[in-house]
């Protein structure tokens, strides 16, 4: 019995740490494999904006901390689409990465736009860089200083967006729709810089966008903040109401925080890193743990303090959680959803 | 920090030994993007934009504007040399440039360019600097409903370019027009005339439709004829006479500082606008110089007003899109919405603070507009010499390599196989409206205006209503628009009747 | 007569051929294009139907100029006579044309530089029968500028081609 018993330890202590060193030395493999090999880094906007910039912050890092070279490969075109599909296709070996704008996808993906040729659940994600904190700002020739006045002054307020099913247009048409707001969307500008200029002008009331393209105007004293989407609001956020305490204040309060919760997922997907489906177990863990270590480098958090850029990570595993709830609405809430981005309402 | 320090600090900054050297380089690199067909300054800042992320904030700026600079003086070069623009900002150029050449005034014409764009970007650069106190209210005052008259107005002069042939002129102009709607309505996002394609749902990339509607039909012309680029001249000129040549062109260039100043000053206005773009600039330039030219004949056989007119404007268009945004870090242009994430990367804000607190950073970048266009002028007269020998090489050796070239830089823009299609696509069209007489000029007008026209027709609407038109501002311009266009179709009739028709056909 | 052995006149009568296939040829477009918008919301047709109206209008007066000065043109003999071969002029334009969507085709296929590669070469050897020495080296020659400058110095992957890609393992071309 004894003897079994040892044999049983013994083969089971033989199994593990033959296993362990398994994991180990396919870990080491991985290891070796990127070692000195080149990673093609696809950025599906043009250099110089948000995640090129990124992309070129966290890069070096990346580099550190995967023995690998990183090579960033600029590939614009119908709004981020062609770069998030040109990632989906790319060959499974491990050495093509990229990010992706994930709210923009996602939503592409729902309303079934032509060129959506990926399915943003099936990326195999490294990890997350940051989710848009949303903000709600006003101008200051509107007069609107708190949510109170937006609602309560009796004027239709004019809400400015960029384009059909971009997120500037999908924040305001959704809140508007569950608030109750008393708006009208103007859309078709170019950039959310033209926006910021017809607000300034006085032709436009209010818009909505991240916080980090309107801390400039906040500080500057044009635009005011009078809503947002944080559930723990900090920093300048503390005090402003979120969507959901209005929400909560409304009638069918319940069913209003749950299609907020479900918009709010579709920005929490925010700018994540993935690789196309398929990759090997082994490459994918290397890879999602190089960039672990590099988004948590206290070199790499510093530089992207201070070109002021926001961090928020969140773990390969957490992602593909994200992209699921983000993809998988229930029918009503999906339905609002597609006539929002359609511009159906 | 006062203005006049910022001045004194930033021209300082600029010559001195951390950031001069960025500065030459940049220049250098502009120059030759430029001279490369396809590849405008938007490349050139997506490109540069990669190298800033190791340099300082004055050298970065240096770079940066540096090779923005440039990337004008380069495009004119390829432009009068070899029928090919660089730049959208170029397709003017070739009204008049390569007709020079052809007459064996390469020299002339090059130094004449290079020498407008410097005075060009000088200007611009200095209205920049004066603008800096009322940058915000200027800016400001470009709302879509006068950014809509005002391309109408450019549209306009159309009917200047095209006088002689109206009919022809005005099809092409508002066939542009058409090519201008193919895409995604950005209004209801509806598919337009997109024949179901997914890359057209994007629209025509201007980069493809200019290089083939200028570059890709020189081709085939070239190739059809045979002989060399220099039409009418059977040997090279020698490196001393085109030499000579290049001085006497900037000569003429200062002699005729007069109009230098009014095409600049008509470039930097333009640029001041958000969302025309470049190319409209050079070409109301153009038809400025014609209407005002004492020779109106000779425009389009090779004038040498219809190349400094142009070649000022376009550089001049640099600093007043500067100013724009600088003014709210708001961009007018994809060019300048890539150097302004530079600005961003090399930690600088912009928008009043920079204009309050770090004057002697705008200063720089005033300085470096200037002094890299001096740079450009001295280096491309280097450049020219060698590049104009190969004018005379013979199409059948010419016409492969450099439709090679044509095809990366279409490529290049957008990394679009598609892209190549649609420049030899237009290239075949443009040989024909070249063969024809019909304007290619109205046609690129109409296009590049037309998407600018309907978006800020319809922003207009939505925001003021169907009376937007009666706004002060709109209203004036409109009426100046209508004038204009009166005057120029009455005067039409009036050279008809006057003119004694010769025995070809009219038609 | 000119190198073409025309007169002028002849020219004058095939050029005037040549506009009158192209206005054809526009107008079609514009015609057909004009029914593709009317099936859009107003919203969207509105502005391509506003260009539309004075366009066809503009192209209906100048076919009538056209055809009020045909007369003792015989357009459709020009016509004929250039189709079936007749102008050297047109087949070498025709020519390069086709050679120039050709290259398309084989950058699409076989990748950016073999296109450059064998486009410089059949044009220059094939079609205007230079040496095979000059042929060869000045379309190295401009593969290597292209790849040195585009590649390299620019960091711009050039496309490989349909085929390289799917043994390198694309899914999508």
């Amino acid at each position: 019995m004894r003897r079994t018993f040892l044999k049983t330890m013994a083969a089971t202590f033989v199994a593990c740490s033959t296993a362990g060193f398994g994991i180990a030395a396919s870990a080491q493999d991985a290891a070796d494999f990127y070692e000195g090999k080149v990673i093609k880094w696809i950025v599906p906007y043009d250099p110089g904006g948000g995640y090129d910039e990124y992309s070129r912050l966290i890069a070096p890092y990346f580099e550190k901390h995967s023995g690998a070279r990183v090579d960033i490969v600029n590939m614009p075109g119908s709004g981020g689409m062609k770069g998030a599909v040109e990632i989906f296709n790319s060959p499974s070996d491990g050495l093509t990465v990229g990010i992706i704008n994930g709210s923009a996808m996602v939503t592409n993906q729902l309303a079934g736009i032509a060129g959506a040729d990926y399915k943003v659940g099936d990326y195999n994600y490294l990890g997350r860089i940051v989710a848009d904190r949303r903000v709600f700002v006003t101008s200051d020739s509107s007069g609107i200083r708190s949510f109170e006045d937006f609602r309560d002054n009796g004027e239709t307020e004019i809400v400015g967006a960029t384009g059909l099913g971009g997120s500037t247009y999908v924040d305001a048409v959704i809140t508007g729709e569950v608030l109750d707001m008393d708006q009208k969307v103007v859309h078709g500008f170019d950039r959310s810089g033209d926006v910021r200029t017809a607000m300034l002008r006085g032709d436009v009331d209010a818009m909505w966008g991240s916080i980090g393209s309107a801390l400039e105007g906040i500080n500057s004293g044009d635009h005011y903040v009078i809503l947002h989407g944080e559930k723990n609001p900090t920093g300048v956020l503390e005090g402003i109401p979120s969507v959901y305490d209005i929400a909560r204040g409304m009638e069918n309060g319940e069913e209003k925080v749950k299609i907020l919760e479900s918009w709010d997922a579709l920005s929490a997907v925010g700018r994540p890193v993935a690789a196309p489906p398929g990759v090997p177990e082994d490459r994918l863990a290397f890879l999602r743990d190089a960039f672990e270590k590099a988004m948590n480098d206290p070199e790499f958090v510093q530089s992207s303090q201070e070109a002021k850029r926001e961090l928020a990570y969140a773990s390969g595993e957490e992602m593909g959680q994200l992209a699921k709830a983000a993809t998988e609405l229930s029918p009503e809430v999906e339905k609002l959803f597609v006539s929002a981005i359609r511009g159906e309402i | 920090m006062t203005l006049i320090e910022g001045m004194t600090s930033g021209f300082f900054q600029s010559i001195s030994l951390s950031v001069f050297p960025y500065l030459f380089v940049g220049s250098l690199f502009g120059l030759i993007i430029g001279v490369i067909p396809g590849l405008s300054g938007h490349f050139a800042m997506a490109m540069a934009v990669t190298f800033l992320y190791t340099m300082e904030p004055g050298a970065g700026i240096a770079f940066l504007l540096g090779a923005h600079a440039t990337v004008a003086q380069g495009g004119g070069l390829t432009a009068i040399l070899f029928s090919t623009p660089g730049t959208g900002q170029n397709a003017a150029t070739l009204l008049d440039g390569p007709p020079m050449r052809d007459k064996g005034q390469a020299g002339l014409a090059v130094g004449a360019a290079m020498a407008s764009c410097f005075l060009g970007a000088t200007f611009g650069a200095v209205v920049l600097a004066l603008l800096i106190p009322v940058l915000r209210e200027v800016v400001l005052f470009f709302g879509p409903p006068e950014v809509f008259v005002l391309a109408f107005l450019a549209l306009t002069f159309v009917a200047v370019l095209g006088k002689e042939d109206m009919t022809r002129s005005l099809i092409a102009a508002l066939l542009g027009l058409l090519l201008a709607m193919i895409g995604v309505d950005n209004v209801t996002n509806t598919e337009r005339f997109t024949l179901g394609s997914e890359r057209l749902a994007d629209g025509l990339s201007l980069v493809p439709v200019i290089l083939g509607l200028f570059a890709v039909a020189e081709m085939i012309d070239l190739w059809a004829r045979g002989g060399s680029l220099a039409k009418d001249m059977p040997t090279a000129l020698s490196a001393k006479e085109t030499q000579k040549q290049i001085f006497k062109g900037i000569g003429t260039a200062f002699r005729h500082w007069w109009l230098v100043m009014r095409c600049s000053a008509i470039g930097t206005a333009m640029g001041l606008i958000p969302g025309l773009g470049s190319a409209p600039a050079a070409f109301v330039a153009y038809g400025h110089a014609k209407q005002t030219s004492k020779d109106k004949a000779n425009f389009g056989k090779g004038s040498i007003e219809g190349v400094m007119g142009p070649e000022a404007a376009n550089d001049a268009v640099e600093g007043g899109a500067l100013a724009s945004t600088l003014a709210f870090g708001i961009p007018g242009s994809s060019s300048m919405a890539i150097l302004l994430s530079g600005l961003f990367i090399l930690g600088l804000e912009t928008g009043p603070r920079m204009l309050n607190a770090n004057v002697d950073l705008v200063f720089i970048m005033i300085f470096t507009i200037i002094i890299g266009n001096l740079i450009g002028t001295i280096v491309g007269m280097f450049l020219v010499n060698p590049l104009s020998r190969a004018t005379s090489i013979r199409a059948s050796v010419m016409v492969p390599v450099l439709m090679a070239i044509i095809a990366t830089g279409a490529y290049a823009g957008d990394r679009a196989i598609f892209d190549i299609g649609v420049a030899i696509v237009f290239g075949i069209v443009g040989y024909v409206m070249k063969v024809l007489n019909y304007s290619r000029a109205a046609l690129l007008i109409g296009f590049v205006l037309g998407f600018a026209v309907e978006k800020n027709l319809y922003l207009a609407l939505l925001l003021d209503g169907p009376y937007f038109l009666f706004q002060p501002i709109p209203l004036g311009l409109a009426v100046i628009t209508v004038l204009f266009l009166g005057w120029n179709v009455w005067s039409i009739y009036r050279d008809r009747r006057r003119r004694i028709i010769p025995g070809e056909p009219v038609s | 007569m000119d190198e073409d052995g025309k007169t002028i006149r002849e020219r004058y009568g095939n050029r005037f051929a040549l506009e009158v296939c192209f206005l054809a040829f526009v107008g079609l477009i514009v015609v057909l294009a004009f029914f593709e918008a009317l099936t859009y919301a107003l919203v969207s047709a509105r502005t391509p139907l506003v260009i539309m109206v004075p366009l066809l209008i503009l192209i209906v007066i100048h076919a009538v100029r056209l055809y009020r000065n045909s007369g003792g043109l015989r357009t459709r003999e020009h016509i004929v006579h250039a189709v079936t071969g007749g102008s050297p002029h047109l087949k070498k334009v025709v020519g390069i044309s086709g050679w120039m969507l050709g290259l398309v085709a084989i950058i699409t296929v076989l990748g950016h530089y073999a296109g450059v590669f064998l486009f410089c070469t059949i044009l220059m050897r094939a079609l205007a029968g230079e040496s095979w020495k000059m042929t060869l080296l000045v379309a190295a020659a401009a593969t290597l500028f292209i790849f040195g400058v585009f590649e390299y110095v620019f960091n711009i992957d050039l496309y490989r081609g349909v085929v390289i890609r799917y043994f390198l393992g694309y899914r999508d071309f």
